[in-house]
């Protein structure tokens, strides 16, 4: 029955808006990449046909296996590591889409934390990360690699927020800084350029059902005015197959560490 | 001005509707009304979100004593305890009281919200991980403890309803539990379908079994509401105790409110039955879940308005709509909002304690209908509101069909207190999260 219900739902909203291009929404409402996915609807302009919103990557990945209309979406890139059941085939990746360096910050209040060196030498440092099973093993072999007495602390998104004001924590790494004052960015030219992880952050690739350049979307005023501004363009002077090449092989190394 | 009073109005109207409706909630209206807000002063967009939250309380508690329906995971005690007074006949009694009581913990919250102003930063360094672990497992051992069912069983149905809370695909690990392959169980078990199922059905399935008749409500009156005024003073240590947890537990960054009415509960009914009080249908009960709901419905605007940190999904959109209005999102602006949401929302708890009275009235148009046909009806409002839910957060009928699915459960444990199987279901989660995060900080 929920099958049947699926396909009426693509094959509606296919003759609906024939010619046009769908985006689909597959994460929480006001989050990151639903945000990023209305950027990619409002760059598509007359050419953007409806939102297709279904619960999970799953679901978003089988809209995009199957739907006979054009359809693209912003997909975090941990997602297509290997063993993710919302791994795509690579036909459906057009290219890298945005990233943001990681950020380590700290509480305006906590003075020690604005010194460097209580970062890279203090002797009891807890640092807190974003509950990842993907990235969390990188963010903490970058982090021990420039003070291996740092304990990594995981959290989910919720008491993450009032973390460092919890005082249980000194630093935490993060995309958004928001208020809190930064430390250092992870952009490879910071603490330890040298590690393999030192410019990894956090992104998304442009997926699809179609060609389409990303540049279109890059060259909008939707692009310009988008809210999270440390999401920059993500490797825009390679070709596609370069791209992906590179993200294989950040995939790869990351799934070392994991393993 | 002009457009603060329709913003005000629309907050009631909204609260109104996420009060009487099951499963929809702040984040639902906030999610509906997103483009409306898109429009509006900004700080008009704080009103609209504490009348709203503010309204959603009160009427949420008139729902769960009347009808028997917990609108939201946070009404369960005042289901248990408010309902059982309405099917003894104490319904106007059960609504005055925890009308009044929330309208005082209100009060007791924004009091203390201002005297505790100079020291408000310090607040966080109460809420580490371990005060929470050790509060979240306090409470579930307590609620284990005090179930009418065996022991054991009941930590069973705890276990049960913590392995039914990890069902799903995890982004974060990147695994998916229990989901035995299907599409279905890929966003794991909906909390409205699991408290439709295995909560509200069997409570229904057992009342409709002890009592035949007709549904019977006198109504409330202003003379009801004078008198549980008076009554108050009977139960002062009972607001002071419960309003100060839920304050606090309104603090607490992914539990919020929802968290203050259980604390407040336990807490409540604990004391009530070392003494030899407590037998259920308890107001002292009902006083403090109720109460502590009202107080920690404030206290959860304080990380956003004092932190500029948003701890719950409502206000991580108000957040988001702020910051795509180029705003200066800073402490400095929220702090500037303070003394007009404070206001708002004082003046909306006194809406509300009057407006739930002139709606709890509309109810008596049932007085005479056969309580099996009010029961079908309450059934047939929830598969509803399932449906709605499942279609609002992009799952069709997935919702409706999951509780289904759990509803023979449901039926089957009719005769025994599913409350610690509910809770299993929604603390294990945080409970697991804060006890694995302590391990890693302090061992």
């Amino acid at each position: 029955m929920k099958r049947i219900f699926f396909i009426l739902f693509l094959i509606m909203g296919t003759n609906a808006h024939a010619g046009k291009i769908d985006v689909i929404k597959h994460s929480r409402p006001g989050g990151l990449i639903d945000r990023m996915n209305e950027v990619i609807a409002r760059s598509l302009g007359d050419d953007f046909g409806e939102f297709i919103k279904v619960e999970n990557c799953a679901q978003a990945k089988k809209v995009i296996e199957t739907s006979k209309g054009k359809v693209l979406t912003a997909w975090p890139t941990e997602r297509e590591a290997n063993g993710s059941p919302c791994n795509l085939d690579n036909s459906h990746l057009l290219s890298t889409f945005s990233n943001s360096p990681y950020h380590i910050t700290y509480f305006k209040d906590n003075d020690s934390a604005g010194e460097l060196d209580n970062f890279t030498k203090g002797t009891d440092i807890i640092v807190g990360v974003w509950d990842s099973d993907f990235w969390a093993p990188p963010q903490t072999e970058y982090l021990q690699s420039i003070n291996p007495n740092i304990k990594v602390v995981r959290y989910k998104s919720k008491p993450f927020r009032t973390a460092l004001a919890s005082g249980e924590i000194d630093y935490k790494v993060v995309s958004f800084p928001g208020n809190d004052p930064v430390l250092a960015i992870m952009d490879g030219n910071g603490l330890n350029p040298e590690h393999r992880f030192s410019d990894m952050g956090y992104s998304m690739m442009f997926v699809g059902n179609f060609s389409y350049d990303v540049q279109e979307v890059y060259k909008t005023t939707a692009w310009q005015e988008r809210k999270d501004q440390t999401h920059a363009q993500w490797m825009p002077h390679l070709s596609r197959d370069e791209q992906v090449a590179t993200v294989e092989k950040m995939l790869l190394q990351i799934s070392e560490v994991i393993n | 001005m002009i457009e603060t009073g329709l913003v005000f109005l629309a907050g009631i109207v909204a609260g109104l509707f996420a009060g009487v409706l099951p499963g929809v909630g702040g984040v639902v209206i906030m999610t509906m009304a997103f483009p409306f807000l898109l429009q509006v002063d900004p700080v008009n967009i704080l009103i609209f979100y504490v009348t709203m939250a503010s309204i959603d309380q009160y009427f949420n508690g008139i729902t769960a004593i009347v009808f028997g329906v917990p609108g939201a995971s946070m009404n369960i005690p005042t289901q248990i305890e408010g309902h059982t007074l309405f099917r003894q006949g104490h319904g106007s009694d059960a609504i005055t009281l925890s009308a009044v009581g929330s309208f005082i913990a209100s009060l007791f919250a924004m009091l203390l919200v201002v005297a505790m102003l100079p020291v408000l930063w310090s607040v966080y360094g109460i809420w580490s991980s371990i005060m929470q672990s050790v509060l979240l497992g306090v409470a579930s051992l307590v609620l284990v403890m005090i179930s009418r069912n065996n022991k054991m069983f009941s930590i069973v149905l705890f276990c049960i309803g913590g392995v039914l809370g990890q069902v799903g695909f995890s982004e974060e690990s990147g695994t998916a539990f229990g989901t035995l392959g299907t599409d279905l169980l890929f966003s794991g078990v909906p909390t409205l379908a699991v408290l439709t199922s295995l909560y509200v059905v069997p409570v229904l399935l057992k009342a409709y079994k002890a009592q035949s008749g007709s549904f019977d409500f006198p109504g409330v009156t202003f003379a009801g509401y004078k008198k549980a005024f008076l009554s108050m003073m009977k139960y002062y240590r009972t607001l002071i105790r419960s309003s100060f947890l839920g304050s606090l537990g309104g603090l607490v960054p992914g539990m919020s409110f929802g968290f203050s009415s259980l604390l407040a509960y336990v807490t409540e009914k604990s004391i009530r039955k070392a003494k030899g009080l407590y037998k259920v249908g308890d107001t002292h009960s009902l006083i403090a879940c109720e109460s502590a709901n009202n107080a920690g419905v404030f206290t959860q605007l304080v990380p956003l308005l004092f932190l500029g940190i948003p701890i719950t999904a409502s206000e991580a959109l108000i957040y988001n709509i702020l910051e795509m209005r180029g705003l200066p999102v800073d402490i400095a602006w929220f702090q500037q909002t303070f003394t007009a949401v404070i206001g708002f929302f004082a003046v909306s708890s006194i809406i509300g304690l009057f407006l739930s009275a002139k709606y709890v009235n509309i109810i008596k148009l049932l007085n005479g209908v056969p309580m099996s046909t009010v029961y079908v009806f309450i059934f047939c409002v929830l598969l509803f509101a399932l449906w709605q839910t499942g279609v609002s957060q992009y799952a069709g009928f997935n919702h409706l069909l999951i509780a289904c699915l759990l509803l023979p459960v449901g039926v089957m444990l009719h005769k025994h207190d599913t409350t610690p199987l509910l809770f299993g279901f929604l603390l294990s989660e945080p409970l697991i999260d804060n006890l694995k995060r302590v391990l890693v900080i302090y061992f």
